[in-house]
């Protein structure tokens, strides 16, 4: 379990992680987004029964606090990652700006839901409210992450545009503009938070190739 | 250890609690017990039994009597 008393440069200080379904071959990786946690992805872990499954815990506000650059977020995923010959990428909003840190050449391909990193904000104070729903966190401390999470998708340097990767969009997103739709970007029937259609079409889309 | 003993251990040191609120505990019941809580009972379930859980038990598993229940089809025999 997550202690405080784990060194600022171990990821485990950053990153929790379970992993189930341990004997099968292929491994997936999922990656919630800022406000979200490990449990995000509780329901939709029918559509991958045939997966290695890692779900990731992210302490973001920990990261955003530690500069990405001075704890080497890269290094340490590799040593995480250390034991996967290769593994498919699913990420959700911020998750998608961490899924840049991962090393690239183990991954087999990434799915990016809701990605953020070229998106233009809309509606901050109604995403305020959103949050402010669904976490315990007071308005102030909801703000300072944000603020905060600005600074990180700023320097999270440039889209790694050779890596295999899928893009998936909801067709009504109230919070994030991303007006460019091309081979690899699609569109779902949902919203920025409800995505289970996007799942739904990665599943198909690991069921054809 | 007993699997029941095993069993009961696992729910109080995961989400911190009395043995005498196991019996009909359920999903979401206490704070602790919520989709990320979940995550990490399944997981030291299956440590402390050396099992692999289903993903279909995995979200099936609503309950401490239920998840005896699930526990059934790994082998893992909990009676008092």
């Amino acid at each position: 379990m997550f202690s405080e008393k784990i060194a600022e440069s171990s990821l485990e200080y950053f990153v929790k992680s379970y992993v189930f379904n341990k004997s099968k071959k292929k491994t997936i990786i999922f990656i919630h987004g800022l406000f979200g946690t490990s449990g995000y992805w509780l329901t939709f872990l029918k559509y991958f029964k045939n997966f290695k499954i890692l779900i990731l815990d992210i302490d973001y506000p920990k990261i955003f606090i530690e500069n990405p650059n001075k704890i080497n977020l890269h290094k340490l995923l590799e040593s995480m990652l250390e034991d996967y010959n290769e593994y498919i990428l699913i990420s959700h909003s911020m998750g998608t700006v961490l899924a840049q840190y991962f090393p690239e050449k183990k991954i087999k391909i990434s799915y990016e839901i809701c990605p953020i990193k070229n998106s233009v904000k809309n509606n901050k104070k109604k995403f305020l409210k959103e949050i402010d729903s669904v976490t315990n966190l007071s308005k102030k401390e909801i703000k300072n992450i944000l603020e905060k999470a600005t600074i990180f998708l700023s320097n999270s340097g440039i889209e790694n545009k050779s890596l295999n990767k899928k893009q998936y969009f909801p067709k009504l997103d109230l919070f994030f503009n991303e007006p460019l739709i091309s081979e690899n970007k699609q569109l779902f029937e949902g919203s920025h938070f409800n995505i289970t259609n996007s799942i739904s079409m990665i599943n198909k889309d690991l069921t054809i190739n | 250890m007993k699997n029941l003993e095993k069993y009961k251990n696992v729910f109080i040191e995961a989400f911190q609690i009395k043995e005498s609120q196991l019996g009909g505990l359920k999903y979401q019941d206490v704070d602790e017990w919520d989709s990320v809580g979940h995550m990490g009972l399944m997981t030291e379930l299956e440590e402390a039994f050396d099992i692999e859980m289903d993903i279909d038990d995995i979200i099936d598993f609503s309950s401490f009597e239920k998840g005896i229940e699930i526990m059934g089809k790994y082998n893992v025999v909990i009676n008092g």
